[in-house]
C-alpha cells in the first residue's frame, strides 16, 4: 500500500462513521414515530425487525401488466421502508401455488419453503386451508388489519361462505361486471332471458370464459343464481340434489351455445383474452371482476373507447381476494410485514386509482385518519370514460359455498370439454 | 475423456428415469403428502370416467401423425426433387431462420393471421370482403386443429430439413445419387431408391422426436388447438391445475397415459416404415428403369437436356411452392405480432396500426430486458456446457472406434434422445418433485442443467452426423506427423468442424430460448425468461407486450444463427475449403 492512499483511507473511515451515526439517528427517530402511531401494536416492530433483509417470494396471478406494475411499485416501497426483497412469483393460475406447497409438504420440506406469499381466495384458499397448509392466524395482528371495513365488506372475512380465521388478510374487493360495446349493443341486456335473446338476435358475438376460469365460473354461479327459486340453497355446500338445482342452468346454456361466438364450442381462456376479443371486434361482450377495469384498458388502448361496463338488474356476484402465507414459508416476517404494507392506506389508494390497477379498497375509507384519507381524497378526483360508481354498481351477490364452484366446474368440463 | 459417455449417460437418463418413477408411484395411488400411502386403481379408473378422454386421445393422435406426416412428406419431396441443386441452398438459407423461432411465437403469429379479426381477413376488409366486422367463421381455433397441425409443420419441416441436410452431407449420399444417375436411373428413382433408405434410417430419431413433440407439447396446444375435443397435454394440465388437490394423483396418471399414448404412437410409426419399406424393396425390384436407362446413359445421351435430369416436373415445382409458402408463412407470423408492440390502437379492419408509439419500448424496457438477460444467460451456459459434452462424448466414439466399445457407446448414447422421446411434462413432475425431496436449492445452475436436457440431444443431433462424416485421414496424418490425440482434437478436428460446432451451439441457443414447461417447472417460476414471460402475456392478453417478447424471440436466436455462418467465413477467409466442410 501505498502512503497516499492512507489520508484516503482515513477518510473513507470518517465517512463510514458519518453514515453510520446518521443511520443509528434516523433508525431511532423512525421507531420513535413509529411507535408513537402503532402504539398498540408494538409486538409487530419485532416482526419488522426480522424481516429486514428477507427475500419474500410472492406468488401472484401475472396475467395483467397493470397488475404485474403495481406489485413492482410495492417491491420498491418494501425495499425502501423495511428493507424487505419483495419478488413477484408468477403465476398463471393460483393452482400451481397450491400444488407447489403440496409437493414441498410430499418432499418432507416443512421449512424454508420456496413461496413466502400467495395472492389467493375461494377453493384454492379452502383447499390449503383443509389441508393444513397456511401459517396463521396472522391476519389480525397485523397493524393496519383495523382499517379493514370487515362490518360492510363482509366478504372481507367470509371468503366463498369459508370463514378466513385469519389465516389470510383481505387485499381488494371485487364484484362480476359485464363489459360492452357501447357502439354496437344499443341497450345491454341486465338479466339472463334478456341475455339469451340479444343473443338468438347476434349470433355470435357473446361468449365468457372458459371454467376453471374464475370469471368463467362465476358467470355460471351468476347464472344459477337468476335461475333457482330459492338463492340460501347456494350458501350451503353441494348436496345430493346438485343435479336437480342446476338443470335450468343446463337448459340455458345448451340455447345460449348454440349461439355464441365459435357457435360454444370454443371459449377465451380468461377475461383479459376476452377483452382482446372485444377490442378485435370479434364479440360485443366481456366480464371483469375488476369495475375499474373498463376504464383503465380504455385508457391502456386494450378496449375501445366505446367499451362500458354494467351490471345486472338483481345485481352480480361479488366476492374479495386476499394475502395468505404458507405454513412452511421461508419469510413468514417478512411475508407479515408486505400483507402489512398492501393494507395500508397509501398502498390501498394507489391499488384503487383508475390509472394504476382500479382495485376496489377493503378499507373503511370513511374511518381513516385524516392524513391517510388524503390518498384517496386524490384519486377520487380522478372521473374516468368508462368509471362504474358504486351507485351504478348496485348491491354485489354474496358468493356461493366453494363447492358450488367445483360442482360446477366439473360438470361444465363433463358437458363441454376441458 | 473415457468416461464422458458414461457420465453424460448419468446426467441425462438418471433424472429422466427417476422423474418417470416419481409420477408412476402417485397414478396408483401412493401420494404421501395426501395421506394416501397404498395402492390401489382408483387414480386410473377415475381418469379413464373423465369424459372426452378417448376423444381427447385419438385427437392427439390423429394431431401428432399428420404434423409429423406432412413435414415428412414435405421435407422428403423436396429432397427428392432438389437434391444437391442451388434450390436447396436457397431453402436452407429461407428455411434456417425458421428454426430459430420458439414454438409459441409462430403459434401466436399463425393465431393472429387466421383470426376472423386476423391479418389476412383485415388485409381484404372492407374493400374486397366487405367486412365491416370481423365474420363469424370458425377459424383460430378451428374445430379440427389444421391451424395447430399448420403450425407444428412451419416449426418442423425446418427443423428436419436441416437435420436431413447435415446427415446428407455426412454421409455423401451426392456421390451416391450421381453414380446412380450416372447408371442411369433418372434423378427421382435415385434418390428414392440409393439415397432415401440411409437418409430415413439416420432420421429416424429426429422423426420420433418430432411426432413425440406434436403430441405432447404445452405451447402450442395452448394457443391454437380447439377446447373440444381437447390435445391430451391440454387436458393433462387442466386435470394438474384444478385446486381439488386430489386430483393429483389423476394428473399424474395422466402423465403416465400420455408417455403411454407417445410410446404406441411411435409403435405405430415403426410399423409403418417396416411395411412402406417393404412395399419399397418390392417396388425397387420391379423398377422398370433397370436396364432401359443404363443403355440411355451408355448411348451417351446429354443426362442435361433428357427428361429425367435437370427440368423440373409438376411434382417438384409443387414441392417447392409449398416449402417457400410455408416460410412465407412463418415469417409473417413473426413479422406482424412484433408489430404490436409499435401500436397504440389497431383495431379491426385496419391491416396497420391506426396510431403507433413507442410508449411500450420506453416505458417497459426494463419489463423486457430482465427477462431477455435470464433467458440468454441459461441459453448460453446451457449451450456451451452441452456443446463440450458433446465433443468429448464425440471424440471418445471415434478414439473407440474399431473396439467393441464404439458398437456399445453408439446404442448407448441414443439413450440421450428420451427427453425429446418422454413428453416434457411427464417427467419433469416427476424430476420436480425429486429435486424437494434431497432439499436441492433452487439456483442457476439447477435451470442451466434442466436446460441441458433438452438442449444436448439437439446439439448431438446436429454435430454427431457431421463429426462421423469427417474424414478420419485427416486425424491420422497429423498423429503421422507426431501430434497426440488432445492436439489432433485442438488443432485438427475442432477448427475443421468450426463451422458444425458454431451451428449446433446456436441449435442449442434457439432450443434453450424456446423452453417453456422445464423453465417454468423445475425454475419454480423464479427465473422468468422472455417465453415464459411470452406465454403467460399470452394467458392475459396484453399483445402489445407480447409482440416485443416475440420480437426478442425470434431475433435473439437468428442473431446467433447468423454469427454461426459468419465466423467461419472470417476465420477461414483464406482457406475456403476449410469453410465448406
Amino acid at each position: 500500500m501505498s502512503h497516499s492512499s492512507i489520508p484516503s483511507l482515513l477518510r473513507n473511515l470518517l465517512r463510514n462513521y458519518a453514515l453510520a451515526v446518521l443511520v443509528a439517528v434516523l433508525l431511532l427517530a423512525s421507531s420513535f414515530g413509529a411507535t408513537i402511531a402503532h402504539a398498540d401494536h408494538g409486538a409487530f416492530h419485532k416482526t419488522e425487525d426480522k424481516a429486514r433483509g428477507q427475500t419474500v417470494w410472492f406468488a401472484a396471478w401475472a396475467g395483467s401488466e397493470k397488475i404485474n406494475e403495481y406489485l413492482r411499485w410495492v417491491a420498491q416501497e418494501v425495499d425502501k421502508r423495511y428493507g424487505v426483497n419483495l419478488k413477484h412469483f408468477k403465476l398463471e393460475s393460483t393452482s400451481d401455488a397450491v400444488r407447489r406447497v403440496l409437493a414441498e409438504k410430499s418432499a418432507g420440506k416443512h421449512t424454508k419453503g420456496g413461496i413466502d406469499l400467495i395472492w389467493i381466495n375461494g377453493e384454492n384458499f379452502r383447499a390449503m386451508k383443509e389441508q393444513k397448509l397456511l401459517f396463521g392466524p396472522f391476519a389480525n395482528r397485523l397493524p393496519n388489519a383495523k382499517y379493514v371495513d370487515y362490518k360492510n365488506k363482509p366478504a372481507t372475512s367470509t371468503d366463498f361462505t369459508i370463514p378466513t380465521d385469519g389465516y389470510e388478510s383481505p387485499w381488494g374487493t371485487a364484484q362480476l361486471v359485464f363489459i360492452y360495446d357501447k357502439a354496437r349493443v344499443a341497450k345491454p341486456p341486465k338479466n339472463l332471458k334478456q341475455l339469451l335473446a340479444y343473443a338468438k338476435k347476434n349470433e355470435g358475438r357473446f361468449t365468457y370464459p372458459a371454467p376453471p376460469d374464475f370469471i368463467g365460473t362465476t358467470f355460471l354461479k351468476q347464472a344459477l343464481y337468476d335461475l333457482v327459486e330459492d338463492s340460501e340453497v347456494l350458501a350451503r355446500p353441494v348436496g345430493d340434489d346438485f343435479h336437480k338445482i342446476t338443470e335450468p342452468l343446463w337448459s340455458f346454456l345448451e340455447q345460449l351455445h348454440s349461439v355464441m361466438w365459435q357457435k360454444g364450442k370454443n371459449f377465451p381462456k380468461n377475461w383479459p383474452k376476452q377483452n382482446q376479443l372485444l377490442n378485435d371486434g370479434e364479440v360485443y361482450f366481456s366480464l371483469t371482476f375488476n369495475p375499474g377495469d373498463v376504464a383503465s384498458s380504455i385508457a391502456q388502448g386494450t378496449l375501445p373507447e366505446s367499451a362500458r361496463g354494467y351490471v345486472f338488474k338483481k345485481g352480480t356476484i361479488g366476492n374479495a381476494h386476499f394475502v395468505a402465507i404458507p405454513y412452511n414459508a421461508n419469510a413468514k416476517e417478512g411475508a407479515q410485514v408486505v400483507a402489512n404494507f398492501l393494507l395500508s392506506p397509501e398502498a390501498q389508494a394507489r391499488k384503487a386509482d383508475l390509472e394504476v390497477w382500479g382495485d376496489p379498497s377493503v378499507l373503511a375509507v370513511n374511518k381513516l385518519p385524516k392524513a391517510a384519507r388524503a390518498f384517496f381524497k386524490e384519486i377520487e378526483g380522478k372521473a374516468k370514460v368508462g368509471a362504474l360508481s358504486a351507485k351504478e354498481l348496485g348491491k354485489s351477490l354474496p358468493e356461493p359455498h366453494p363447492s358450488w364452484s367445483e360442482s360446477l366446474k366439473k360438470e361444465w368440463q363433463k358437458r363441454y370439454g376441458g | 475423456m473415457r468416461f464422458a459417455p458414461p457420465i453424460t449417460l448419468l446426467l441425462f437418463l438418471a433424472p429422466i428415469l427417476c422423474g418417470l418413477c416419481a409420477v408412476i408411484l402417485p397414478s396408483f395411488g401412493y401420494f404421501p403428502a395426501l395421506g394416501l400411502r397404498t395402492f390401489s386403481l382408483a387414480p386410473m379408473r377415475e381418469l379413464f370416467e373423465i369424459p372426452f378422454l378417448v376423444s381427447s386421445a385419438l385427437f392427439t393422435i390423429k394431431c401428432g401423425f399428420s404434423a409429423t406426416l406432412i413435414s415428412c412428406v414435405i421435407v422428403f419431396s423436396v429432397f427428392c426433387s432438389f437434391a444437391y441443386g442451388r434450390v436447396i441452398g436457397s431453402l436452407r438459407l429461407m428455411l434456417a431462420p425458421l428454426l430459430s423461432v420458439p414454438h409459441a411465437a409462430v403459434a401466436l403469429g399463425i393465431g393472429f393471421l387466421f383470426a376472423p379479426s386476423g391479418w389476412f381477413i383485415r388485409l381484404l376488409s372492407p374493400q374486397i370482403t366487405g367486412f365491416s366486422e370481423p365474420p363469424l367463421w370458425l377459424t383460430n381455433p378451428d374445430p379440427y386443429g389444421l391451424l395447430y397441425v399448420l403450425a407444428l409443420v412451419i416449426k418442423e419441416v425446418p427443423f428436419l430439413f436441416l437435420i436431413a441436410l447435415a446427415s446428407q452431407n455426412a454421409n455423401n449420399s451426392d456421390k451416391a445419387l450421381i453414380t446412380a444417375q450416372g447408371l442411369g436411373y433418372p434423378r427421382r428413382e435415385a434418390f428414392l431408391h440409393v439415397v432415401l433408405p440411409e437418409l430415413y434410417r439416420r432420421m429416424r430419431l429426429p422423426i420420433y422426436a418430432v411426432l413425440a413433440f406434436s403430441m405432447s407439447n404445452l405451447e402450442v396446444a395452448l394457443t391454437l388447438a380447439p377446447g373440444r375435443p381437447p390435445l391430451f397435454s391440454r387436458l393433462l394440465l387442466d386435470i394438474y391445475n384444478d385446486p381439488d388437490l386430489s386430483l393429483q394423483t389423476v394428473a399424474a396418471s395422466a402423465a403416465l397415459l400420455q408417455v403411454l399414448l407417445v410410446l404406441l404412437a411411435i409403435v405405430i410409426w415403426r410399423i409403418g416404415e417396416l411395411i412402406v419399406f417393404n412395399l419399397w424393396r418390392q417396388s425397387l425390384a420391379r423398377s422398370k428403369y433397370q436396364d432401359k436407362k443404363i443403355l440411355l446413359s451408355l448411348r451417351g445421351k446429354d443426362c442435361r437436356h433428357s427428361k429425367y435430369s435437370l427440368k423440373y416436373s409438376f411434382g417438384d415445382i409443387l414441392a417447392g411452392a409449398t416449402s417457400i409458402g410455408l416460410c412465407i408463412l412463418g415469417s409473417l407470423a413473426i413479422v406482424l405480432l412484433p408489430i404490436w408492440s409499435f401500436a397504440k390502437v389497431w383495431r379491426f379492419p385496419a391491416a396497420l396500426p391506426q396510431k403507433w408509439s413507442f410508449e411500450l419500448w420506453s416505458s417497459s424496457a426494463m419489463r423486457i430486458i430482465e427477462p431477455w438477460n435470464t433467458s440468454l444467460a441459461i441459453a448460453l451456459a446451457a449451450s456451451a456446457c452441452a456443446l463440450m459434452l458433446c465433443v468429448l462424448c464425440l471424440e471418445q466414439e471415434t478414439r473407440s472406434k474399431h473396439r467393441i466399445a464404439r458398437k456399445y457407446s453408439d446404442k448407448a448414447l441414443l439413450a440421450i434422445y428420451l427427453p425429446l422421446v418422454i413428453p416434457q411434462i411427464s417427467f419433469l413432475l416427476g424430476i420436480q418433485i425429486l429435486l424437494f425431496s434431497f432439499s436441492v436449492p433452487i439456483a442457476m445452475p439447477i435451470i442451466i442443467w434442466a436446460h441441458m436436457l433438452f438442449v444436448l440431444p439437439y446439439i448431438f443431433l446436429s454435430l454427431g452426423d457431421n463429426w462421423r462424416g469427417l474424414d478420419q485421414r485427416y486425424q491420422l496424418t497429423a498423429q503421422t506427423l507426431g501430434s497426440n490425440r488432445n492436439r489432433t482434437m485442438l488443432l485438427v478436428t475442432l477448427p475443421m468442424l468450426l463451422k458444425p460446432l458454431l451451428t449446433a451451439f446456436a441449435l442449442g441457443i434457439a432450443v434453450s430460448i424456446a423452453l417453456y414447461a422445464p423453465t417454468v417447472l423445475i425454475g419454480a417460476g423464479r427465473f422468468p425468461t422472455i417465453t415464459s414471460e411470452a406465454v403467460a402475456l399470452a394467458a392475459g392478453g396484453d399483445r402489445r407486450l407480447l409482440g416485443a417478447f416475440a420480437l426478442l424471440q425470434a431475433t435473439t436466436p437468428f442473431l446467433f444463427f447468423a454469427l454461426a455462418l459468419l465466423i467461419p467465413r472470417i476465420v477461414w477467409r483464406k482457406r475456403a475449403f476449410m469453410a465448406g466442410v
